[in-house]
């Protein structure tokens, strides 16, 4: 896991457990509740992880290095797709950031970030109707990003961890029968074993796996990333 | 078994130990420099990303703002200084990653004058496209930033392990070369001034 440079204060939570965090109290309990639903059943339908995140201050911490790290702590989108969305909101400075994974740059691009904030949520905004914009914000996202992944959720199995391909099983398999011939003691089949093991391992495999979306409630990131993509903007 | 042997048998064990050793660690930096030049082929489309902008924006501001004559060619004249830098091992040479950098710093601080000039002009900020525009600046702005700084962790990761011991004396054998950073820029962080 790539760690950027930590920042200073960190009012935001390092996990979390739902898609919708208002400690800004911008919404009603029933109000979120209908948001969680609606994005959840959004991540199961396209695997795109849309998170909605609301806070009383930015307590003088830069909107987009805030966005960029917690989008990074939270692993928004599923490993390898990068298709993440995160929708930030900073109550008293009256400023907001849409955060972009790479995989969702091409759907929704700066300039469609910038607009869903300036004509889309804002205007609702500065009416004090917190819930409406966040609601139209979030489905404009939504509109947007649908097609890109849809589906692909359900179909894709986890892939095989084996770089080595076929070697690796061949490899034990020809130990074994060494061992069990008693050509090499155990302890050099091991060594050995080993050592080849080792140095066939040449590339990393890239974790797959999807983030816990499809229980009850719960909610965990899938390991994407982002790239500062996005835009922001106030009201 | 005679002695022989078995002396035989625990020199070539140690061989290739030491050989199957060295390969594993080669494999490691190979896999570790391939990240710094990924991580180093962003940073270079995010600076192309924004090089790209800069006519449309020019054109777009030219269009409100005719007077602002100087700053649009510091503007273009940073842009074209910016492309006739020599990027060819670039990764690996800090005083050249310097250069790129300034240039780049350059160009960075003649956009945010243009964009401060452009605060003049009540039209261009109603101006659909303009807005888009500044949205697309921004947005280029922060992914430099954002990739900026995850070369310069990945080129850390990479130059810890080339010069921990005993890595040290493999990179060195396999000629693998320490990486440059991105310098911390003064100022960087402050937004300009907006003079009235």
């Amino acid at each position: 896991m790539l760690v950027l440079g930590a920042s200073a204060s960190t009012f935001y939570p390092s996990r979390i457990d739902r898609r919708v965090i208002d400690l800004a109290d911008m919404m009603s309990s029933s109000q979120e509740m209908e948001l969680e639903i609606a994005l959840r059943h959004f991540e199961q339908e396209t695997s795109n992880q849309l998170v909605v995140a609301t806070f009383p201050s930015l307590e003088g911490e830069s909107l987009e290095d805030v966005s960029i790290h917690m989008f990074q702590a939270w692993e928004l989108g599923q490993s390898g797709r990068d298709n993440g969305v995160l929708l930030t909101i900073y109550r008293t400075e009256r400023q907001m950031r849409i955060e972009v994974g790479y995989g969702l740059e091409a759907d929704l691009p700066d300039i469609m970030a910038g607009r869903i904030i300036r004509d889309v949520i804002g205007p609702w905004f500065k009416q004090g109707n917190y819930y409406q914009g966040i609601s139209a914000g979030v489905q404009a996202i939504m509109g947007a990003t649908a097609k890109s992944y849809q589906g692909l959720l359900k179909k894709e199995a986890p892939k095989n961890p084996g770089s080595g391909g076929i070697f690796s099983l061949l490899f034990p398999l020809l130990f074994f029968l060494l061992i069990a011939r008693g050509r090499i003691g155990p302890l050099g089949g091991f060594m050995l074993g080993g050592m080849l093991g080792s140095a066939m391992r040449g590339g990393r495999y890239h974790g797959g796996g999807f983030g816990g979306g499809s229980g009850f409630g719960g909610f965990s990131g899938g390991g994407g990333f982002g790239g500062g993509g996005g835009a922001s903007g106030g009201w | 078994m005679k002695r022989n042997t078995i002396i035989l048998i625990v020199i070539v064990l140690v061989l290739v130990l030491i050989v199957s050793n060295a390969i594993g660690r080669y494999n490691n930096f190979v896999g570790l420099e391939e990240g710094v030049d990924a991580a180093w082929s962003q940073v270079e489309n995010v600076y192309q990303r924004r090089a790209d902008l800069i006519p449309n924006l020019v054109a777009t501001v030219k269009g409100v703002a005719e007077f602002e004559k100087e700053t649009f060619t510091a503007v273009t004249e940073a842009r074209s200084k910016v492309n006739q830098i020599n990027l060819e091992g670039v990764t690996s040479n800090q005083e050249m990653l310097n250069q790129f950098q300034n240039a780049q710093g350059a160009l960075s601080s003649a956009l945010s004058r243009l964009m401060v000039v452009v605060e003049r002009y009540p039209d261009l900020k109603a101006n659909q496209n303009f807005l888009d525009l500044q949205t697309q600046l921004e947005g280029t702005e922060n992914r430099i930033a954002v990739e900026r700084r995850r070369f310069n962790e990945v080129a850390r990761g990479y130059n810890t392990e080339i010069r921990k011991f005993p890595g040290s004396v493999y990179a060195g054998m396999f000629g693998f070369d320490r990486k440059a950073y991105f310098q911390a820029e003064e100022g960087a962080e402050t937004a300009p001034q907006v003079e009235f």
